[in-house]
């Protein structure tokens, strides 16, 4: 290229000279600055010293040692309103020149186009974040949605199942008193009447209970009543109540203990049972022939209680459904019972924080096997197991006998008012419901055989309307069954009549402890 | 005293001029002005064998690829740090490119990680596994917030030593 | 056993004095009962009421130490109850031993 005339050379510096103020530095070859030129005022460059380290004054040179040809540092911003386009060239002499050209205009315009550029990207990728969220929600409303109806088609499965299971018995009922009310029956038949009647409303009345614990659970109103719980009495209580219903059926029952005797924990005695009941009678009603076998342990806090038996055994395919509310295996469902128990029985136990689980095949027998975290207790009020002088306590407790008959209250009167407690004694069922709602007793002593209510629907109704003290029921029956039922309806234990005396204050004053304990 | 050349590379709006200006002035604002160029901005620490080091500090305007960056502004660096937005998780990834960029050109200098906006807790993109993926392979990466200054300084003296050598 | 004051040792005596005295009244109630029983032909109800009776009696006998007697009554209780679901022979005949040793309870408590 041709060289620019001089005036026109000159022209150009001077314009350049204005638009993009030069300054120039000359740095030696080993960093420091010699001296500059130019509009050097145009830069924030104050204190400028020769001699000194360039990097004092021009931090940007930092790092550039030997440089071959020049460097272009564009758009450097040395500080507020400030940029500047850096050429850094060599120096025949070694060393560099430094030249800062003023850039503030472009800068400026590049500013303004990059940052809108920019913040539309950033708008951009906060919507695709956005939209992302969104389309999370959808999918978990819709996942939602997907439970609740499947909520609601149980529920309906559930009313529509209940629905039949009612009407079995009742059509009984109904039917028996009908040909009843017409006198259609001799008396031979009266007997199997009235039997049929009386089952009828017993099986009525386990339905119940079971969907009215159903509904408690589901409606997060079960809760669970704490005390201190004898393991070994609980299982033992299982043999002593099955044993009998083993050996009518001709089958072996056996139980299998490693727990250290006594072995108290803290448990709810009364929903502990239950559950031991609910799989002791299944493996018994299912089991035809051979051998139910009961074994439990206490290790590392863990009550474990497992129940085998030689029955029928459950497919694989069917196990799954086994817990669900109303499941029956096809084959096994000529046998009464609410099929709730399961279901019922593994939600207890998941609230106690344990668990149930089945091993099983097919034509093998089944094995179930619950579990339950209970810590356990290292020693319980003795006073009143040895026999000695009971500890007077220390306020009136009060006692309540319901007992229809005179001789027996009397009795037990004299005895409970002279261990200190204040009795309030009741003659019929409904009596005692009336009393305790009443004076709200510290202890209850029921009598499962009165005439106008009897004990078990008094104890029912008692805990439904929220009576929490212990409960001890007076049985003449030594069948399992109703030791069952007592406990099943919310008695905290059950003694059998005749009763000696000291037995009886002897359990009064355990189950008064306990609640003294709870307070 | 000694100065050093460091860079700071990210992609743009990761909030590298906003840890320069915490750690230079311990000053924020969170107005997004974006770099064009490059900014330049000195500091000096002292370290922990009482040694002065002078940080000149390259804030470089922020991409995703360093075919878009003027490779000049890296010449003569003796460090950098690799900035990365924590609620963006794409920014983790511009940076991890970046890096090996970086390597092609500079070489194996010292580096330290930060995953800014930490103080955004709700809208954090990185997990922790990842974060911890990062650390195993003895990268050095910060969890920082220019915001409230969390471990501006801790990463800022964590690069100058390993600079120092 | 529990520490009984003076005062509710004399009553308790008193108490089982009197059971005793009663046991006469309690012997005739349940042979009454009984003939019921055999006159109608064991039928229901006159059935309940003398398994009503043994029962009550069962139920309070041992208390008083008349162990033996509520055992009997108790054994009479069951044995009814086998009757009101079949009202065969043997379950008929049954319950007349069991009667019988009920009656030479009552004879050992009375005398």
């Amino acid at each position: 290229m041709a060289v620019l005339p001089d005036h026109v050379l000159s022209y150009l510096q001077e314009n350049i000279s204005g638009r993009l103020s030069p300054a120039c530095f000359y740095v030696d070859a080993h960093g420091k600055l010699l001296s500059w030129s130019g509009v050097v005022d145009a830069y924030p460059l104050p204190g400028l010293e020769a001699g000194r380290a360039v990097d004092e004054f021009i931090p940007l040179v930092v790092g550039l040692n030997e440089i071959d040809f020049p460097l272009v540092f564009p758009l450097v911003g040395l500080a507020e309103d400030v940029v500047v386009n850096v050429h850094v060239l060599p120096r025949k002499a070694g060393g560099l020149y430094v030249l800062l050209l003023d850039a503030m205009d472009e800068y400026n315009s590049r500013q303004v186009y990059q940052q809108k550029t920019n913040e539309v990207q950033l708008l951009n990728a906060r919507l695709k974040k956005v939209l992302r969220q969104l389309e999370k929600t959808q999918l978990e409303l819709e996942q939602k949605r997907a439970e609740a109806e499947e909520a609601s088609r149980l529920k309906s499965r559930f009313i529509a199942g209940m629905s039949h299971e009612f009407r079995t018995p009742l059509t009984s009922i109904m039917g028996y008193t009908e040909m009843l009310q017409r006198g259609m029956l001799d008396s031979s038949q009266l007997n199997v009447a009235s039997q049929s009647i009386a089952s009828g409303a017993q099986h009525l009345m386990s339905l119940i209970d079971n969907i009215l614990d159903q509904a408690r659970f589901a409606a997060g109103e079960m809760a669970l009543h704490n005390a201190p719980v004898d393991l070994v009495a609980v299982v033992n209580d299982m043999q002593a109540m099955f044993a009998p219903l083993a050996e009518q059926k001709g089958l072996n029952l056996e139980l299998l203990s490693t727990l250290p005797e006594p072995c108290w924990v803290e448990a709810d005695g009364m929903r502990l049972r239950q559950l031991l009941i609910n799989l002791c009678s299944n493996a018994v009603k299912y089991t035809d022939s051979g051998l139910v076998m009961l074994t439990c342990a206490y290790t590392e806090g863990q009550f474990v209680f497992a129940v085998k038996d030689t029955g029928p055994g459950i497919a694989e395919h069917e196990q799954q459904f086994i817990f669900n509310e109303f499941h029956r295996i096809p084959s096994q469902s000529a046998k009464s019972g609410a099929g709730l128990g399961l279901a019922i029985s593994q939600q207890i136990l998941e609230m106690m924080g344990g668990g149930l689980t089945l091993q099983s095949s097919l034509g093998w027998g089944a094995e179930f096997t619950l579990s339950v975290p209970v810590s356990s207790l290292s020693r319980r009020a003795e006073t009143s197991r040895a026999g000695t002088a009971l500890v007077p306590v220390e306020r009136t407790v009060k006692v309540l006998v319901a007992e229809d008959n005179p001789d027996v209250v009397q009795l037990f009167e004299l005895f409970l008012q002279s261990a200190g407690y204040d009795v309030l004694v009741a003659k019929t069922g409904q009596q005692a419901v009336d009393l305790v709602l009443q004076h709200v007793p510290d202890l209850v002593l029921m009598d499962m055989s009165m005439p106008v209510l009897d004990g078990y629907t008094a104890v029912q109704q008692l805990r439904a309307k929220g009576f929490d003290s212990p409960i001890l029921a007076l049985t003449a029956s030594p069948a399992p069954q109703d030791k069952a039922r007592a406990l099943e309806v919310g008695c905290n234990s059950y003694l059998l009549k005749p009763i000696a005396m000291d037995e009886l204050l002897s359990k009064v004053s355990e189950y008064l402890c306990v609640e003294a304990k709870n307070g | 005293m000694i100065s050093k050349k460091i860079c700071m590379v990210g992609d743009f709006g990761v909030g590298k001029s906003s840890t320069v200006a915490r750690y230079v002035k311990n000053a924020f604002s969170d107005k997004y002005q974006t770099t064009v160029g490059v900014k330049i901005d000195t500091k000096e620490v002292s370290l922990a064998d009482d040694t002065e080091l002078k940080m000149v500090l390259w804030d470089i305007a922020g991409t995703d690829n360093l075919k878009q960056m003027n490779t000049n502004y890296l010449r003569g660096a003796s460090g950098y740090l690799l900035v990365a937005d924590g609620t963006r998780a794409e920014t983790l990834e511009t940076a991890l490119a970046l890096k090996k960029q970086i390597e092609a050109v500079a070489g194996n200098i010292p580096f330290v990680g930060l995953l800014n906006k930490a103080d955004l807790v709700d809208d954090w993109e990185i997990p922790d596994s990842q974060y911890e993926g990062l650390l195993v392979r003895s990268w050095d990466f910060y969890k920082t917030s220019a915001l409230d200054g969390d471990n501006i300084e801790r990463a800022f003296l964590a690069l100058a030593h390993k600079v120092m050598g | 056993m529990v520490e009984l004051s003076q005062q509710a040792q004399m009553r308790l005596q008193q108490m089982r004095d009197n059971y005793k005295q009663s046991l006469s009244a309690k012997k005739n109630e349940l042979e009454a009962a009984w003939a019921q029983c055999m006159q109608s032909e064991w039928e229901a109800n006159a059935v309940a009421k003398l398994q009503s009776l043994a029962h009550k009696l069962g139920g309070s006998a041992g208390l008083y130490g008349f162990n033996e007697l509520g055992e009997a009554s108790r054994a009479l209780d069951g044995g009814l109850a086998g009757v009101s679901q079949q009202a065969d022979k043997a379950s008929l005949q049954t319950v007349l031993a069991l009667m019988v040793q009920l009656e030479s309870q009552f004879s050992v408590a009375l005398s």
